[in-house]
């Protein structure tokens, strides 16, 4: 459903010059969940904004049902965005003066979904995140773990095929945490959608059924089920093996 | 985004500010309250200036002069060339209709009834023989001026030869107790012939020997002999108060009937140059509420070379007047709108920086860079509407509360309120306000648009 081919993406000019990706490729199916797992400073989040369509690479295509969304004009991406995409962040973004309903209406209102059909769906959405009593409150008297439920709901209110999460439980104790990903695992095998992790928790990333390793802007690693770990054995487009330096 | 969710979502976020929406919003209803004030006083003005005007001038009539300065309608620079028709001193020469001018102008088909304006001038008024004798001026009277009447009555269209309506300025001068005590007593104005009779050889040789050889004595012995004047018996038939709308400076002239206005003024003038010479005369026209008419006999009369002045001209250049002053007091108005917009991109800047945040969110959600910009801009453009509520209204408020005190002050009747405010206009106002607010807001809103998701939303 989603292919990445060969994405590169360079930051910053002449000596500040920084190699954030270099020729990651993969394929994504629909309905998986995906684990890009990195440190901080792999280029896993780079990677979500490029696949995402918020950033553009340099070179290569990501193609979604074989459209490439980096060749789109900038008001079809975005209606793109809109309708077919869901995020949830690692600080939640939430408005917090505005009701958890006026929360979860925000995709609706920026697809331009019919006044009639959205108050159904927003509602149904609350209440797969268990957040239907408390539609009127102001987000901000939420809890963590609240604000993130509420994120989720908002997330896929408008019943998205992909959902971005970056470092969904980055903010959150293990307890809430672990709440949170089950949910969000749970609504992904319900809606069918696919759902793309960005985390640095390997733990997490063993929940998933895809584990894409990233390390300085490439690919170590794929493990996919049934398949195994694929470890990239050619050393093409890898760091190239250091030697070890002669201290004098 | 549909523009009923980006009004709403904009009207959320300036609730979730009230104070720095509010201040903002009184930096324009500064603005909004002075120029509502303008306006109130500038239609305020006009009324009064159209009711001066309908108040002291038959509508149905056309004032014709032969001299284009009257009614400041001479462009001429520079001298004028020496015209002997014309009457008065040194440079102030005025052209003067004739007689025959008269007649020709009552021929033009539309006029129904020509009239001449009258300088009367006469010496002095006097209860009697041997009271005070006092200085007067008299005009003849004329029914458009709907004098008010303390006491007694005047007659319907014209006063009668030996009548006069006396102002209650006279009654204590003239040794009356009250307007009741005036009316139908009589009073005596005096005119002096001003024409200088030529002695004969033996009048000047008979004031020669009597002033003893004294040249000067003897001159101003014959020049003396010479002034005749006359004595009008004139009967009080209504004494009157002065009224708002009035134009009159000073004291006020005592009103006589035209047939007598025209004989006092050809007597005193006989033999001068001023005889049968009119600066001014009020033409009446057939059917002259119907404007077509009007218009008619006024191209008519231009046409002939007559200076033609109508009530709605008059009216327009007091208008024209107000308009001018109107203007110009509005300027500072909008100076300081001037200033309340630096308030609000300034405000709306600040709020696009705190909102980086919801703006990533926004955009990252897919929202479209055209309905961001939207959205800041609609913001800024309840700033004015709520702005221009707050002008408008205070501005009717202080209205209801300065008006009767001004009318109080300048002694203005009812229906001539000084401060009249129009809804029209205030809903203008406000409208240009939101449209000044909206493109104080267009810079901070393109910035806003322009924001890179990815850098917005990294933002701790």
């Amino acid at each position: 459903m989603l292919e990445v081919k060969s994405i590169s993406k360079t930051y910053g000019k002449k000596e500040n010059r920084f190699k954030a990706l270099d020729n990651v490729s993969f394929d994504v199916s629909e309905g998986m969940t995906v684990a890009i797992i990195g440190k901080s400073g792999s280029g896993k989040s780079t990677l979500m904004h490029i696949m995402s369509g918020l950033d553009s690479a340099d070179n290569g295509k990501i193609l979604f049902h074989g459209k490439d969304i980096q060749q789109m004009k900038r008001k079809d991406s975005e209606k793109f965005r809109a309708k077919e995409m869901g995020f949830i962040f690692q600080s939640f973004f939430i408005e917090p003066n505005q009701t958890v309903y006026q929360n979860v209406m925000l995709p609706l209102e920026i697809g331009k979904v019919g006044m009639r059909r959205r108050k159904a769906m927003v509602l149904e959405a609350l209440e797969s995140v268990e957040l239907l009593d408390k539609q009127k409150n102001r987000a901000r008297d939420l809890s963590g773990g609240q604000k993130q439920r509420l994120a989720i709901a908002r997330a896929i209110v408008h019943k998205p095929k992909l959902i971005f999460a970056d470092e969904p439980t980055g903010n959150l104790d293990s307890q809430t945490g672990d709440k949170v990903m089950n949910l969000l695992f749970s609504l992904n095998k319900n809606l069918g959608s696919t759902l793309v992790i960005v985390t640095h928790d390997r733990e997490l990333a063993q929940k998933c059924q895809v584990r894409i390793e990233i390390a300085d802007g490439r690919i170590k690693a794929i493990t996919k089920p049934r398949t195994g770990t694929q470890v990239v054995t050619s050393r093409k487009g890898l760091a190239p093996k250091r030697s070890p330096r002669r201290i004098m | 985004m549909r523009y009923y969710d980006l009004i709403r979502r904009a009207s959320r976020s300036l609730q979730s500010a009230k104070l720095r929406t509010l201040l903002t919003s009184l930096a324009i209803a500064v603005g909004g309250f002075s120029l509502t004030i303008t306006l109130a006083a500038s239609n305020g003005i006009t009324n009064y200036a159209n009711q001066l005007v309908s108040s002291n001038f038959d509508p149905t009539e056309l004032l014709v002069a032969k001299d284009f300065q009257i009614f400041g309608k001479d462009q001429t620079k520079g001298p004028k060339e020496y015209d002997s028709t014309t009457i008065g001193e040194g440079v102030n020469k005025l052209k003067t209709l004739s007689p025959t001018d008269i007649e020709a102008i009552s021929a033009v088909d539309g006029v129904q009834r020509v009239k001449e304006a009258y300088q009367l001038n006469p010496l002095y008024v006097t209860r009697d023989d041997s009271s005070k004798k006092f200085d007067v001026s008299i005009e003849s009277y004329n029914s458009a001026q709907k004098p008010v009447v303390e006491y007694g009555s005047i007659p319907d269209g014209e006063l009668e030869n030996g009548q006069v309506v006396l102002p209650n300025d006279y009654l204590d001068a003239l040794g009356f107790t009250s307007a009741e005590d005036a009316v139908g007593k009589s009073i005596i104005v005096v005119y002096r012939k001003n024409s200088a009779s030529i002695p004969s050889a033996t009048e000047l040789q008979d004031a020669l020997q009597a002033s003893g050889g004294d040249v000067v004595a003897a001159t101003s012995a014959l020049a003396s002999k010479g002034i005749e004047s006359k004595q009008y018996k004139l009967t009080i038939v209504a004494v009157t108060k002065k009224a708002a709308t009035e134009i009159s400076i000073g004291t006020k002239p005592l009103l006589v009937g035209y047939a007598q206005a025209k004989e006092m003024n050809e007597y005193s003038t006989f033999g001068t140059a001023n005889y049968q010479k009119y600066i001014i005369a009020f033409v009446k026209v057939k059917n002259g509420d119907q404007k077509s008419n009007r218009d008619t006999v006024q191209s008519k009369l231009s046409e002939m070379g007559y200076n033609v002045q109508s009530v709605e001209d008059t009216q327009a250049f007091l208008l024209n007047i107000v308009k001018y002053l109107t203007v110009g007091v509005s300027v500072f108005s909008l100076i300081t709108l001037i200033a309340s917009i630096f308030g609000i991109v300034n405000t709306q800047y600040i709020s696009v920086l705190e909102r980086t945040r919801e703006i990533g969110l926004m955009k990252s959600l897919g929202m479209r860079r055209k309905d961001i910009r939207r959205l800041f801009i609609i913001e800024a453009a309840w700033i004015g509407v709520i702005g221009g509520a707050i002008g408008t209204l205070s501005g009717f408020v202080a209205s209801l509360i300065i008006n009767p005190i001004l009318s109080r002050t300048l002694s203005l009747d009812k229906g001539n309120e000084l401060l009249v405010n129009q809804p029209i206009q205030m809903l203008l106002i406000i409208l240009a306000l939101m449209l000044v607010a909206m493109l104080a807001g267009l810079m901070p809103a393109m910035k806003a648009a322009k924001l890179d998701p990815i850098e917005a939303l990294r933002t701790e």
